[in-house]
C-alpha cells in the first residue's frame, strides 16, 4: 500500500471508530433508558415521544435553530469582508489581523469573562453603548432578544479561522483576472461579483456548512457564562440542554435522543445549505 | 496479532487498572474524599484529613476538591459510570437523590451501627432525617446549617435602626429594610438597599412555610407541589413585594452587575439571607461588622435544612477505612475542625454547643442563631429529580421576581394574581417530574 493510501486508511478508521461508530452508538442508546450506573433497559421509541412533550427541548432546539439562521451568515459575512480588506494590505493588515485572530486562541473560559464585563448591564460598555446611543438602553441587555443578539456578537468576533482561510484563497486568485479587469475598466464591484466571489464560492460553501455546527459549540460558554443560558432560558442551546441531561440528571438515553434530533436538525439545514447555494450557482 | 498478544495486552490492561486501585504506599489503606470546596474550606478539610491521618497513621486520604456542585454531580457520574469512584464524597442533600435512586451507595448508617460508632442522640435530628430512606441512614451529616440573616450592624447603627430581634416579624423586618434603603446622592436610585437576596426555591421556601403554606404535598414522596393556596402565594409573595411595592432590593439591572454576597460585602445592602457557609467568607472580609438573626416570622418560625453529608460509594474497596473516617470527621475532634473554619454548624450537638463553634472572639456573634433555628428547620424533598426541579424553576422565579413589568402579562402583576401566574410557570416548568412513585419513569 502507498504512503498515501496507508494515510487515507488510518484517517478512515478514525472516522469510522472515533465518528462513525460512536454515531451509531448514540442512535442505539436513543433507545434505552441508561443512567450509566444500571444497565440500560430497552423502551423503544418512548425518548422521542417524551421530547415532543418537553418544553425546554422544544424551546432549545428552537434557539439553536434561530442561532444557527441568524450567526452563520453573519459570521460568514463578517469573515468575507475582513478576510478581502485584510489581504494584501501590508504591514497595516498585518497588523490588524492579530486582533482578528487572538479571540480564536484564548481561552474560552476566558474569552467568556472579558463578555460578562462588556455586557454587564449597569458598568459594562456596552450598557454605556447603548444607552448613549439610545436604542433601547441598558435594559435590552435584559431582553431575550437582547441575549439572543449578545450571544451572536460574541460569536461574531470569533472568525479568525474563516478570515485566515478567505485570505489564503484570496491569495491564490490569478492577480492576471484582476488586471484584465482593470484593463477593461470594469469597477470595484464588477471584479469582486465576477472575479472573486465565484472563486470563493467552494471555500465559502465549506465554511458555511462548518459553521453550522460550529457555532453550537462555540455558543455553549457564553450562554453558560454570559446569559447564564437566560432569560426566560432565551439562550439555551441543544447541546447544553444534552450535557445537563446526561451528566448532570443522569438520563443519557434521553440525552442520546436530542442528540439524534440535533444531528437531523443540522443535517437539514446544511441540506437546504447546499440546495440553495448550488441553486445560487446555477444561475450564474 | 496472535491470540497470546491478545491475551497479554488484556492481562496488561487489567493489571494496570488493578494497579490503580491498589493502596497507595504499600502498607496503607488509600482513600479518596471529593468535594465542593472553594480554597478556604479545601484548607479546612485538608486540615481535618491530616488530624485523622495522625490518628490512622495506616489510612491515607486524598481530598479531590471540586469548584460548582454541577461540576461535582457530573465528575461523581462519569466516576462511578467508569469504575472509578471516589471513596467518599460530601453532597448537598438537595443534590444527592439521583445517586439514591441509582443504588451506587452503601449506605453509612448500618455500618458505623455495627462498629458502634453511631450514638444518634449525640447529633441534630433533621440532618439525620434528611439523608435517612427507607428507615436507613444513607450518608452521615457532617452539619446542620439553615438560611438566616445576616445583616451589617454597622449600617444599622448608622441609621439608627433596632437591630433585628430573636422573633422579629414580618413587619419589622420591613421596616428596618426600609429604613435602610437610602439615597444618599439624590440621583433617585438607591445608594444603599435594605435587603439583597438570591430569588430560587430555597430562598422562598422559608417564606411560604412561616405563612402557613406547603412546598408539595407530601415531603417524603411528593406528587405535585401544594402552592396553589392563598397562603403559599402570601409567602411566595412576600419578597416580591419588598422589591416591587417598597423598593428595598436592588431592581433587575443592578443585580445582574453585582451578586448579593458581592452587596453586602461591599455595604450595598445592609441585609441578605444566606447559610452558615457565607460566615467563612465574610470572615475574611476585613472592616466589615456583621451578624446574624434569624429568619422574621409571620404565622410562624420555619426556615430550611441546608445540609451536607457523606457518602460511601458501594463500589469502594475501603469501606471500613472510609467509616472510620467519617466517625472521626463527625466525631468530637473532626467536627471541632471544621467548626474552626467557620464553614459547618456542627451536627454533633456536644460541639455545636461549645466554644468551637459558639466561639466569642470569632463572628458572627450571634453564633447560637443557627442552633435556635433547628427546630423550626423543614426541607425540600430528597427525590431524584429534586435538583433538576431547581433548575428549572430558579430562572422563572428569579425572572419572575425581578423582570420589568413591562415585560410582564399587564393585570397579572398585581396582588395576589402574581403569585399564582409564578405558581403556573412552576408547575408548568416541572411538568410531570412530581408524579406518584408507581408512575415515575425520570425519562433515562
Amino acid at each position: 500500500m502507498s504512503r498515501g493510501g496507508g494515510l487515507a486508511a488510518i484517517a478512515l478508521a478514525a472516522t469510522v471508530g472515533l465518528v462513525m461508530l460512536p454515531l451509531v452508538a448514540t442512535l442505539v442508546l436513543a433507545g434505552f433508558r441508561y443512567d450509566a450506573l444500571n444497565s440500560p433497559v430497552w423502551i423503544g421509541f418512548d425518548h422521542l415521544r417524551r421530547l415532543l412533550a418537553d418544553p425546554l427541548f422544544l424551546t432549545a432546539l428552537e434557539n439553536s435553530l434561530w442561532l444557527i439562521v441568524v450567526a452563520v451568515p453573519v459570521r460568514l459575512l463578517l469573515a468575507l469582508v475582513l478576510g478581502l480588506l485584510l489581504t494584501d494590505r501590508g504591514r497595516v493588515a498585518r497588523a490588524a489581523f492579530v486582533p482578528v485572530f487572538t479571540p480564536v486562541v484564548l481561552p474560552e473560559l476566558v474569552w467568556a469573562m472579558a463578555w460578562l464585563w462588556i455586557l454587564n448591564p449597569f458598568f459594562g460598555p456596552a450598557a454605556w453603548l447603548l444607552n448613549t446611543l439610545e436604542v433601547g438602553g441598558a435594559q435590552w441587555l435584559l431582553t431575550s432578544t437582547g441575549a439572543r443578539s449578545a450571544i451572536v456578537v460574541v460569536l461574531g468576533f470569533l472568525i479568525g479561522e474563516q478570515v485566515l482561510v478567505i485570505m489564503a484563497t484570496r491569495r491564490h486568485i490569478p492577480p492576471q483576472r484582476y488586471e484584465l479587469c482593470a484593463v477593461e475598466g470594469a469597477g470595484g464591484w464588477y471584479s469582486f461579483s465576477r472575479v472573486t466571489l465565484p472563486a470563493l464560492w467552494p471555500v465559502l460553501l465549506m465554511l458555511a456548512a462548518r459553521d453550522v455546527v460550529l457555532v453550537l459549540q462555540l455558543a455553549f460558554v457564553p450562554s453558560l457564562i454570559v446569559t447564564k443560558t437566560g432569560p426566560q432560558f432565551a439562550t439555551l442551546y441543544l447541546p447544553h440542554y444534552i450535557y445537563q441531561n446526561a451528566f448532570e440528571y443522569l438520563r443519557f438515553g434521553y440525552a442520546a435522543a436530542m442528540s439524534a434530533v440535533l444531528v437531523l436538525a443540522v443535517m437539514v439545514v446544511l441540506a437546504a445549505q447546499f440546495w440553495l447555494l448550488r441553486r445560487w450557482i446555477r444561475m450564474g | 496479532m496472535s491470540a497470546a498478544r491478545w491475551v497479554g495486552c488484556w492481562a496488561a490492561v487489567s493489571l494496570t487498572v488493578a494497579a490503580c486501585g491498589r493502596d497507595a504506599g504499600g502498607d496503607h489503606t488509600a482513600l479518596r474524599l471529593q468535594a465542593v470546596a472553594d480554597p478556604v474550606e479545601a484548607k479546612a478539610y485538608r486540615g481535618l484529613i491530616a488530624a485523622f491521618e495522625a490518628q490512622r497513621p495506616d489510612v491515607q486520604v486524598e481530598f479531590i476538591p471540586v469548584g460548582r456542585h454541577p461540576e461535582h454531580v457530573t465528575r461523581l457520574t462519569t466516576a462511578f459510570a467508569a469504575g472509578n469512584a471516589p471513596d467518599l464524597f460530601l453532597i448537598n442533600f438537595r443534590r444527592w437523590g439521583q445517586f439514591i435512586a441509582s443504588d451506587v451507595l452503601e449506605p453509612v448508617g448500618p455500618l458505623l451501627d455495627e462498629a458502634g460508632l453511631l450514638d444518634r442522640d449525640a447529633f441534630y435530628a433533621p440532618p439525620l432525617d434528611g439523608f435517612t430512606v427507607d428507615g436507613r441512614l444513607i450518608c452521615m451529616p457532617q452539619n446542620v446549617s439553615s438560611l438566616v440573616v445576616y445583616w451589617n450592624r454597622a449600617l444599622f447603627e448608622q441609621y439608627g435602626v433596632e437591630p433585628p430581634a430573636a422573633d422579629w416579624s414580618w413587619r419589622e423586618f420591613h421596616d428596618a429594610a426600609r429604613a435602610l434603603t437610602r439615597d444618599n446622592d439624590g440621583d433617585r436610585r438607591a445608594d444603599l438597599y435594605g435587603l439583597d437576596v438570591d430569588a430560587s426555591i430555597i430562598r422562598l421556601a422559608p417564606f411560604v412555610w412561616q405563612a402557613g403554606g406547603q412546598l408539595v404535598d407530601d415531603v417524603q414522596q411528593p406528587t405535585r407541589f401544594a402552592l396553589r393556596t392563598q397562603r403559599a402565594v402570601t409567602g411566595l409573595m412576600f419578597l416580591k413585594r419588598l422589591k416591587n411595592e417598597v423598593r428595598v432590593i436592588p431592581p433587575l439591572i443592578e443585580r445582574r452587575a453585582e451578586s448579593p454576597d458581592a452587596r453586602f460585602i461591599r455595604g450595598g445592602a445592609a441585609m441578605t439571607l444566606n447559610s452558615r457557609r457565607f460566615s467563612a467568607t465574610l470572615r475574611a472580609v476585613k472592616g466589615l461588622d456583621w451578624d446574624v438573626a434569624p429568619l422574621p416570622q409571620n404565622q410562624q418560625a420555619a426556615s430550611v435544612l441546608h445540609a451536607d453529608a457523606y457518602c460511601l460509594g458501594r463500589q469502594s474497596r475501603h469501606k471500613a477505612a472510609a467509616r472510620d473516617f467519617i466517625a472521626f470527621a463527625t466525631g468530637e475532634q473532626g467536627q471541632a475542625l471544621l467548626s474552626a473554619s467557620g464553614r459547618i454548624v456542627p451536627v454533633r450537638k456536644s460541639v455545636a454547643e461549645s466554644e468551637a463553634f459558639l466561639d466569642p472572639n470569632q463572628p458572627p456573634a450571634s453564633a447560637r442563631v443557627f442552633l435556635d433555628t433547628i427546630p423550626t428547620l423543614r426541607r425540600t424533598p430528597n427525590i431524584p429529580v429534586w435538583y433538576e426541579i431547581e433548575t428549572r424553576i430558579n430562572p422563572i422565579i428569579e425572572e419572575w421576581m425581578f423582570e420589568s413589568v413591562a415585560q410582564m402579562a399587564g393585570e397579572q402583576n398585581f396582588g395576589l394574581r402574581d403569585g399564582y401566574f409564578l405558581v403556573s410557570r412552576i408547575e408548568a416548568a416541572a411538568g410531570d417530574l412530581l408524579r406518584p412513585p408507581a408512575a415515575v419513569d425520570d425519562g433515562s
